[in-house]
C-alpha cells in the first residue's frame, strides 16, 4: 500500500485558521468532521456549511464538494439542504472526472443535552437525490460532555440505490467515534475513527473498513472551520487510504 | 459541572436557576461551558453582549443568564 499524507493541505490549513483574528465569540460549531454532535443550532441561526473532502486511493485521487444550509427551527430541531454535492476524480491514467451526484434534505432532533442530562442524544436522518443514486440514512448521535472533554458516538445505517435505473442497492452500516478537547474557546483538538462494512444487495456483508485520524477545530464569531486527517487502519482494496475533510460554517 | 457553572444558592431566586440552565445548555451550543469565574466581571461586560446575540436569546433568557453569571463574579 503506498504510504500518502496529504501533509501540505493540512499545513495549509492550520496556518490559515491561526492567521484569523481573535474576537471572544463563536460561531456554531462542529468540534468533528466525520462526526454529529447532539447539539443543535439556535432557533432562527441560519448557517452556511461548505465541506471539502480529500480521498487518496491506491488508483486516483478525489475531491468532494458539498454546500450545506442549515436552519435552528426550534431550539432541538435542525433541517438542512444539501445544495450540491459534486465530485472530481483524478485517475492515474491522467483522465479527470467531474460528477455532479447529489442534493437533499437533513433534519436533526436533540432529544437530551450533553452537559445538562446523564447522555445527550439526537436522531438524524436524510435524504439524497441524484441522477444516479438515492439514498436514506439514519443515524443515532450520542454525545457526553465533561467540561472541555466531548464524546461522541454516531450509529449510520444507510440505504442506497446507485445506477442509472437506482437498481443497484447496497447497504451501509457505519460507527464513528470522536474525542475533543477544547484548549481554549477558540480552539479544540481530538481524535476521530471510522468504521464501515457495505452491504452488496442489502445482504452481502463486505470488508470491514477502518479509519482513524486527529482533527483541529477553530472558531470565532460567525464563523468555524473543522478539518480532520484520517488514515485507513484496515487494508481494503477499493477504499480511500487517507482522507482529509474541511468543513467550514458562517453563521447569519 | 458544579465547578464550572455552580448553583445558586438554596433558596435563590427563580431567574438566577432559569439563568444557570441556559449556561449550560444554550451557551454550551456553540463550545464548552467555561468556568463563569474564570472571567472577571468587566470581561463578562465584554463577552456576553455577543453570546447572546450568538446564541439568539429572547430578552428573558438573557437577563437570566446575564443575572446568574454577575451573581458569581465580583465587580
Amino acid at each position: 500500500m503506498k504510504s500518502y499524507l496529504p501533509s501540505s493541505i493540512l499545513a495549509v490549513t492550520i496556518a490559515a485558521l491561526t492567521a484569523l483574528p481573535s474576537t471572544p465569540s463563536q460561531a456554531n460549531e462542529r468540534r468533528f468532521a466525520y462526526s454529529y454532535e447532539t447539539t443543535t443550532m439556535p432557533k432562527g441561526s441560519l448557517e452556511f456549511e461548505p465541506w471539502f473532502t480529500y480521498k487518496h486511493y491506491d488508483d486516483k485521487d478525489r475531491f468532494e464538494f458539498r454546500y450545506e444550509l442549515e436552519y435552528g427551527v426550534t431550539d432541538n430541531f435542525q433541517l438542512g439542504a444539501y445544495l450540491s454535492d459534486w465530485r472530481i476524480t483524478d485517475l492515474d491514467d491522467g483522465d479527470t472526472e467531474a460528477e455532479w451526484r447529489t442534493a437533499g434534505m437533513e433534519a436533526i432532533y436533540s432529544l437530551s443535552d450533553p452537559n445538562k442530562d446523564w447522555l445527550g442524544s439526537a436522531l438524524y436522518g436524510e435524504v439524497l437525490i441524484g441522477p444516479e443514486k438515492f439514498a436514506l440514512e439514519g443515524k443515532l448521535l450520542l454525545q457526553k460532555n465533561f467540561g472541555p472533554l466531548a464524546l461522541v458516538y454516531n450509529a449510520i445505517v444507510e440505504a442506497e440505490w446507485e445506477g442509472s435505473n437506482y437498481d443497484e442497492k447496497v447497504g451501509v452500516w457505519e460507527n464513528t467515534f470522536g474525542v475533543s478537547y477544547q484548549l481554549n474557546p477558540k480552539f479544540t483538538v481530538g481524535v476521530e475513527a471510522l468504521h464501515e462494512v457495505e452491504f452488496a444487495d442489502w445482504s452481502e456483508a463486505g470488508d470491514h473498513v477502518f479509519y482513524a485520524g486527529p482533527n483541529l477545530s477553530y472558531r470565532t464569531k460567525g464563523f468555524y472551520a473543522t478539518v480532520a486527517g484520517l488514515v485507513q487502519a484496515s487494508d481494503v482494496d477499493g477504499e480511500p487510504e487517507a482522507q482529509v475533510r474541511l468543513l467550514m460554517g458562517f453563521t447569519f | 459541572m458544579n465547578q464550572i457553572a455552580p448553583w445558586p444558592l438554596a433558596g435563590a431566586a427563580q431567574p438566577l436557576i432559569h439563568g444557570r440552565l441556559i449556561y449550560v445548555t444554550k451557551c454550551a451550543k456553540c463550545h464548552a461551558p467555561e468556568p463563569v469565574t474564570k472571567y472577571s466581571y468587566a470581561q463578562w461586560q465584554v463577552i456576553m453582549p455577543d453570546m447572546i446575540e450568538e446564541t439568539k436569546l429572547n430578552a428573558t433568557d438573557a437577563a437570566a443568564v446575564t443575572s446568574y453569571v454577575q451573581s458569581l463574579v465580583t465587580r
